[in-house]
């Protein structure tokens, strides 16, 4: 039979949390025959594939292996085996709301006939002390940017989160899906709702379609992560040159000058000591991890063609261009 | 078909205002094609950063320094790749089909047009901010019935002496080689110095009153205080002057403007007890006079001394040291766009009277028997006073 709605997770080594979500899909308030629930274990080590393939689920769990292949080629391949008209995008470490489904199958049928995808809130989990890094990180931009959304009716396209998006299956297939060439969770997502924005498609946001966002994020981490995106995003920029002052490229192209060692200190001490007047240093120490991945992106071969052996998926994250 | 328009926004200051007009005009850029353009003219409130993450299709320059707004605006019209531009203030927020009735308007646009001048209103809506201006008799120029019902500003088609460089669409071409907005100055009539050489090259500028934005008010020029932008008023003014009038009105007009000049110095100082010593007669002997026998013990009689503070007179005189230390540049200029001329400024003033406005301290000369010589007798001035071109109130 098929179902209005899938929900396509991609997972890779995340058995600590995987459960959750899934027991938290179980209790959503629209019936467990109203959707399918599609995971895909992108070559994960932890036992994840057996654990799919023995969990027990009120709704119709289907599960998938293959190769390490990185969240693009992953979630392409939950859409293709899903059922459903409607795709719901969520992370391996975010877990919905009970009303979660509810609010993305709403705020579609109350829009039937526009060209939509719908953006829920990711935020922290209600146990966690959200310092003040954490919180601009998911609010302004960085990783996520929901306090910098103006129109919720018309939300532009690097707004696409994929640990919190719904579409029609048809807009995902009109758009030709993930590109695949990006190895890991960064930039990815903003690509195809760059393609699907020039088809035509808005993001609606839906504050109430609310995931909890299960994951250890530290100043260092994310710094990391940024100079990562910064990579990714010289395959973004080799695929459309006309976003390269979206994507920072003069900037990045220009060398700027590192980041004093005194900023650093500083933004890691506010990180630390959670001071929160520390986004500006936070934001600029971030930049310029973003900045020098996209330089020696640029410099090292054309875009394209990159592979890199750990295909993380986070939990499909955006990727803001960073402070 | 309409064609595609760049929009260019200039920022300095006020973040919160520029990211209120960007999230209109990025809608009104998405349903009408085109692009949007930002010049950070080295703001410090980090608004790139948040334009990059919120506007992602707007393309941001960022400037090192502050490089005035005429020069921000060729900056931003250099890296544009439409067809036409347009220039919004950056605290102008546009109303309903303003992007889509300036690419009309431009589509419409006669052979002898490249230039349309948007509406400017008030933050409410209701009254005029800018529709219509005039040029007065030294250069100076004012947008005319400000603070009047929002409606009453003229139709579509009407011509205008210039648009306000705060909302105004021109041909990309047509700026560039009519030399675009002058980035000598900085900031402030630009826009009337490029409005009065479009009718001076032959064309003409068209009003478009459903191209209307709404302006907030403005942080930059706040910012500048009462001396930066009184000199650069000052300074632009007579740069105005010089470089546009043919040689008839610059003859004709130049003792006027000139004696305009030292009679406010003279009224703006006259304010300031720094230059009481001004006053003195000049027969009499100082206050601090010594006697002889003081004198021969060395007693050194007290000097006259002038200490301004007056914020104008300063800008005044600041502004008059500027031009005439870039009195070769302006001369240059004044040959180039004379050598161009097409249409004699009768012509042009017979559409748009220059007009003689009391507006400093100092200018109730004007209507005195001793400024009537200086007034041309063959070229009319039309008399106006500031209630009339502020009837909302300044």
């Amino acid at each position: 039979m098929s179902r209005a709605i899938s929900v396509v997770i991609p997972t890779f080594n995340r058995l600590e949390i995987l459960p959750r979500v899934l027991e938290a899909l179980a209790a959503q308030t629209i019936g467990a025959e109203a959707f399918e629930v599609i995971a895909v274990n992108d070559g994960s080590t932890d036992g994840t594939e057996g654990y799919l393939a023995g969990h027990r689920a009120p709704f119709a769990l289907r599960g998938f292996s293959q190769a390490n292949a990185g969240p693009a080629a992953a979630r392409n391949r939950g859409v293709r085996e899903a059922q459903g008209d409607l795709v719901v995008f969520l992370g391996d470490d975010t877990v919905p709301e009970p009303t979660f489904l509810e609010r993305h199958a709403e705020a579609h049928r109350e829009r039937s006939g526009r060209k939509i995808a719908v953006l829920g809130y990711t935020t922290w989990p209600t146990e966690r002390r959200v310092t003040p890094f954490l919180h601009h990180i998911n609010e302004y931009g960085l990783q996520f940017g929901y306090e910098l959304i103006g129109d919720r009716e018309a939300v532009p396209f690097n707004f696409f989160y994929t640990s919190n998006i719904s579409l029609p299956r048809a807009a995902f297939d009109e758009a030709g899906g993930f590109d695949t060439t990006f190895p890991d969770a960064a930039w990815e997502d903003i690509e195809l709702s760059y393609r699907l924005s020039r088809a035509g498609y808005v993001i609606v946001y839906e504050p109430r379609a609310v995931v909890r966002h299960h994951h250890d994020i530290t100043f260092a981490s994310f710094r990391r992560r940024q100079e990562r995106s910064g990579r990714a995003a010289a395959i973004f920029y080799g695929k459309h040159p006309e976003l390269g002052d979206f994507l920072g490229v003069d900037r990045a192209s220009n060398r700027p000058p590192a980041v004093p060692a005194w900023v650093r200190l500083w933004a890691s001490l506010c990180e630390k000591w959670e001071i929160p007047g520390g986004r500006r240093a936070i934001d600029r120490v971030l930049t310029g991890d973003y900045l020098r991945g996209l330089a020696v992106a640029l410099d090292a071969a054309p875009p394209g063609g990159r592979t890199d052996p750990s295909r993380g998926h986070g939990t499909g994250e955006a990727s803001g261009t960073g402070g | 078909m309409s064609p595609s328009v760049s929009v260019v926004i200039v920022h300095l200051r006020g973040r919160e205002r520029l990211l209120r007009t960007l999230e209109e005009v990025s809608r009104q850029v998405a349903r009408e094609g085109g692009e949007l353009v930002v010049v950070d003219n080295g703001s410090r409130e980090g608004a790139p950063e948040e334009i990059r993450r919120r506007f992602p299709r707007a393309r941001v320059l960022s400037q090192p320094t502050n490089r005035g707004f005429a020069a921000g605006c060729l900056v931003g019209a250099e890296a544009a790749a439409s067809e036409w531009l347009v220039f919004l203030n950056d605290d102008a927020i546009p109303e309903e089909g303003w992007l889509a009735s300036l690419r009309e308007a431009a589509g419409r646009l006669p052979s002898d047009a490249f230039t349309v001048a948007g509406r400017l209103l008030d933050r409410t809506g209701s009254r005029i901010d800018f529709t219509d201006g005039f040029l007065v008799f030294d250069g100076h120029a004012f947008a005319d019935r400000v603070g009047a019902p929002a409606d009453s500003g003229g139709g579509p088609g009407d011509e205008r002496l210039f648009a306000c460089g705060g909302n105004m669409l021109v041909e990309r071409r047509e700026f560039f080689e009519s030399g675009g907005f002058d980035p000598g100055y900085f900031a402030y009539l630009e826009d009337v110095d490029f409005g009065w050489r479009q009718w001076i090259l032959g064309h003409r500028v068209l009003y478009e009153p459903r191209a209307t934005a709404r302006h907030e008010g403005g942080a930059t020029g706040e910012a500048l205080g009462l001396y930066n932008r009184g000199y650069l008023i000052e300074k632009n003014a007579w740069a105005t002057a010089y470089k546009n009038f043919d040689a008839e009105h610059l003859r004709e007009l130049w003792g006027a403007a000139a004696t305009a000049f030292l009679v406010r110095i003279d009224a703006m100082i006259r304010r300031d007890p720094g230059a009481a010593s001004l006053s003195r007669d000049p027969y009499r002997e100082p206050a601090g006079a010594v006697g002889p026998l003081a004198r021969w013990l060395g007693v050194r009689a007290a000097e006259d001394s002038i200490r301004i503070d007056d914020p104008l007179a300063i800008a005044q005189l600041r502004a008059l040291r500027a031009v005439l230390e870039g009195a070769g540049g302006l001369a240059e200029s004044r040959a180039r766009v004379q050598q161009r001329r097409v249409r004699p400024d009768r012509e042009i003033f017979a559409r748009f009277p220059l007009r003689i406005v009391p507006t400093y301290p100092g200018d109730e000369i004007f209507s005195t028997p001793f400024f009537a010589p200086f007034l041309p007798a063959a070229l009319p001035l039309a008399p106006s006073r500031l209630e009339e071109i502020f009837p909302g109130g300044a």
